[in-house]
């Protein structure tokens, strides 16, 4: 017969009793009280339930009446084979294992598995949905652009270059090219084949440089890379609602930071499509793929020097690389 | 300061904090790893797991905090918040505008969100078997969250730190045990001084900063390229200085609420927490969580929790002992999923 001290508490109630439990081989058990000595309950152990099991607190015994033990010993276990999870929890090669796959899962999650997925889903996403994004995310734009200053024949020679350019290089074009003002020379691409080029970016390219961006442009449209960023953001702010909901503080912000790294290399990527897609085209249209490397040398800032790690904080590939990834397909 | 009164028959006792940096560690490692193995789903027992582990290593007078709530209700919230989380991810980028409607709805409705979140999480934390419980209602909640930081904007935020203490007052004083009322009684006047040392401490922060700034940028001239790393020691000063401002309001204040909670004739509070402290702590924490890139996380709440229940006493009267417990917690864990997904948790304290 075991004779274990602990504390009887009551159901629904503060009040407490400093007890010992007597538990015999067969299981059936009696609770006493230590003060006055006499028996507040008596059962079986196959009768009561117990309560969780965590490391360093000792496990309650439940009985019928809502009462229930607990012992001194936070080390007592009722069942021999019982809590397997904090047998997880305590166990060293476990417990090294989470420190090492747990980083690793969340960095392959947020750079392999929600980028893969958010490519494979994206032709799922219904064109009539993105041409709404392309609406009203033009409409958000429109707020802070200034209307373009370029001359109305030079804004309708470029579009007809470039539908020249299209055709020629066999591109189903229903893409609409729009006029903008802004600080930086810059073009961008909307998932429902809107484009719109700076001012600023015609000024300083040749018309057959832009033909080239244009190109890029329409790679991203054309991947509808839009759609997938969309996935991946709805499937990122899933995951971190979901896993890391309880973070708070300077690791919110550590982990943020690395999720935004992880996503910054999927959009270089994106980067990097797009530009296959233009020097396919470009050769497809019998232009120099080397124009698309040259508008990118012509963007300001194009003598900087390259960094590795800038490379991860950006997300655009560093020039240097794309520059000669294009001249590399040129040949 | 205002020295509580204290009761005829008090007796004190400290609070025991006995979870460990590494304990806690391994049980939040093995979860997490459970949780993304399961796609998520265990995240609901982790969630109970870790909360019982920290509130059962809590204990007052030998008596261990508990923490009631089970996974399946935790799950339960977590999905249906996440059905709501998704429709409005979805509707935002396809149509910006019905999104705008829809936060606006949510403004009415938050209220309701914070009352669900406070009440799941005080009906199901207990002492001795009693369960705490919430009583504020929709009325307040709209009052003190939506109400009252409007009127701290409209003053610019003149009114902010009396704002901060009616909000307080709201979570805390409409907090129950047993049937018995919480009362915080806090003083403007504290709050006023808590936010006037901030500011003077961020002043400071501003002429070193700026003074710091305009060197770097002298000394860069010339270089086309700035090396990121040369804003280094100014990002590490800035930080030093937000965990200060925070570390000396919330040394203030904690221990100003503390002094200032009673329930009649059952229990007070008192707390000793240092600005140099909780900063020690803070800048600890912070070191430990870069250099982890994270994973110290767990470490890191224990730390700070163990320092804050050091510095903290209870006084207790003997009417503890005879406690009836007066809820059930059975209500949906919603509000606080909810509260978690949106990301406005109310950590104010
Ligand atoms: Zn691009």
């Amino acid at each position: 017969m075991q004779r274990i001290t602990g504390k009887y508490c009551m159901a629904g109630r503060s009040d407490t009793r400093p007890a010992i439990l007597l538990l015999r081989d067969d299981g059936s058990l009696r609770v006493l009280a230590t003060d006055f000595d006499y028996e507040l309950t008596s059962t079986t152990l196959k009768e009561c339930r117990q309560g969780d099991i965590l490391p360093g607190i000792p496990v309650e015994l439940h009985f019928d009446s809502g009462d229930y033990f607990i012992p001194e010993d936070p080390d007592l276990r009722w069942t021999p084979r019982s809590g397997f999870l904090a047998y997880l929890e305590s166990h060293m090669v476990m417990v090294l294992a989470a420190a090492l796959l747990v980083p690793l899962s969340f960095w392959l999650m947020f750079t392999q598995v929600i980028p893969a997925g958010a490519k494979a889903t994206a032709p799922l996403v219904p064109q009539e949905v993105l041409n709404r994004v392309g609406r009203s995310s033009m409409k958000t734009l429109d707020y802070s652009l200034e209307p373009s200053t370029l001359a109305q024949y030079e804004q309708a020679s470029i579009i007809k270059d470039w539908n020249k350019a299209a055709e020629k290089a066999g591109l189903d074009n229903d893409y609409r090219i729009l006029f903008r003002s802004a600080i930086a020379p810059n073009a961008f691409a909307l998932p429902d084949g809107t484009i719109v080029v700076f001012d600023e970016l015609v000024n300083i390219l040749s018309r057959d440089e832009l033909i080239a961006v244009l190109f890029h442009e329409a790679g991203h449209v054309d991947r509808r890379h839009g759609a997938q960023m969309m996935v991946q953001a709805s499937a990122g702010a899933i995951v971190y609602g979901l896993l890391l909901g309880d973070l708070e503080g300077l690791s919110e912000v550590v982990l943020g930071t690395g999720i935004s790294l992880g996503e910054n290399a999927f959009s270089r990527t994106m980067e990097t499509d797009a530009d296959d897609f233009a020097v396919e085209h470009l050769k497809a249209a019998g232009m120099s793929p080397d124009l698309l490397a040259s508008a990118l040398n012509s963007l300001p800032g194009s003598e900087r020097e390259t960094n590795s790690w800038r490379e991860y904080l950006s997300t655009h590939p560093e020039r240097k690389t794309r520059t000669e990834r294009i001249e590399s397909a040129s040949d | 300061m205002t020295t509580p009164e204290s009761f005829a028959n008090e007796r004190s006792a400290a609070i025991e904090f006995t979870a460990t940096p590494w304990g806690y560690t391994k049980l939040w490692l093995v979860n997490m790893l459970l949780t993304l193995a399961t796609l998520g789903i265990y995240g609901a027992w982790a969630k109970v797991r870790n909360n019982q582990y920290l509130y059962g290593h809590t204990s007052i007078e030998d008596n261990r905090l508990q923490y009631l709530a089970t996974p399946k209700q935790i799950l339960l919230g977590r999905l249906l918040a996440l059905g709501v989380f998704l429709i409005f991810v979805g509707v935002s980028m396809v149509e910006p505008i019905a999104a705008g409607i829809m936060y606006l709805a949510l403004i009415p409705l938050s209220p309701w969100l914070i009352v669900q979140g406070l009440k799941f999480t005080y009906r199901n934390t207990a002492y001795r078997n009693v369960r705490f419980d919430f009583k504020g209602d929709y009325m307040g909640a709209l009052y003190h969250f939506i109400v009252l930081p409007l009127v701290a904007a409209v003053t610019l935020y003149l009114a902010l730190p009396w704002v901060i203490k009616k909000i307080h007052q709201f979570m805390f004083g409409n907090c129950e045990y047993g049937g018995e009322k919480l009362q915080l009684n806090t003083s403007t006047g504290q709050y006023y001084k808590a936010a006037l040392v901030v500011f003077l401490v961020s002043i400071i922060a501003f002429i070193l900063i700026a003074s710091s700034m305009a060197g770097t940028l002298t000394t860069m001239q010339g270089s086309e390229a700035p090396n990121p790393l040369s804003f280094l020691p100014i990002i590490l000063v800035m930080y030093f200085f937000s965990f200060l401002v925070q570390s000396v309001f919330n040394a203030m204040i904690r221990n100003h609420i503390a002094e200032s909670l009673k329930a009649d004739e059952l229990v007070r509070f008192e707390s000793r927490i240092t600005v140099a402290g909780y900063l020690g702590i803070t800048l600890l924490n912070a070191v430990l969580i870069l250099f982890t890139l994270g994973l110290a996380f767990p470490a890191a709440k224990v730390i700070k929790m163990r320092y804050i229940a050091s510095k903290t006493t209870v006084f207790l009267t003997p009417r503890i002992d005879h406690m009836a417990n007066q809820v059930e917690g059975k209500e949906s864990a919603f509000g606080e999923e909810a509260a978690g997904m949106f990301d406005t948790d109310l950590s104010i304290v």
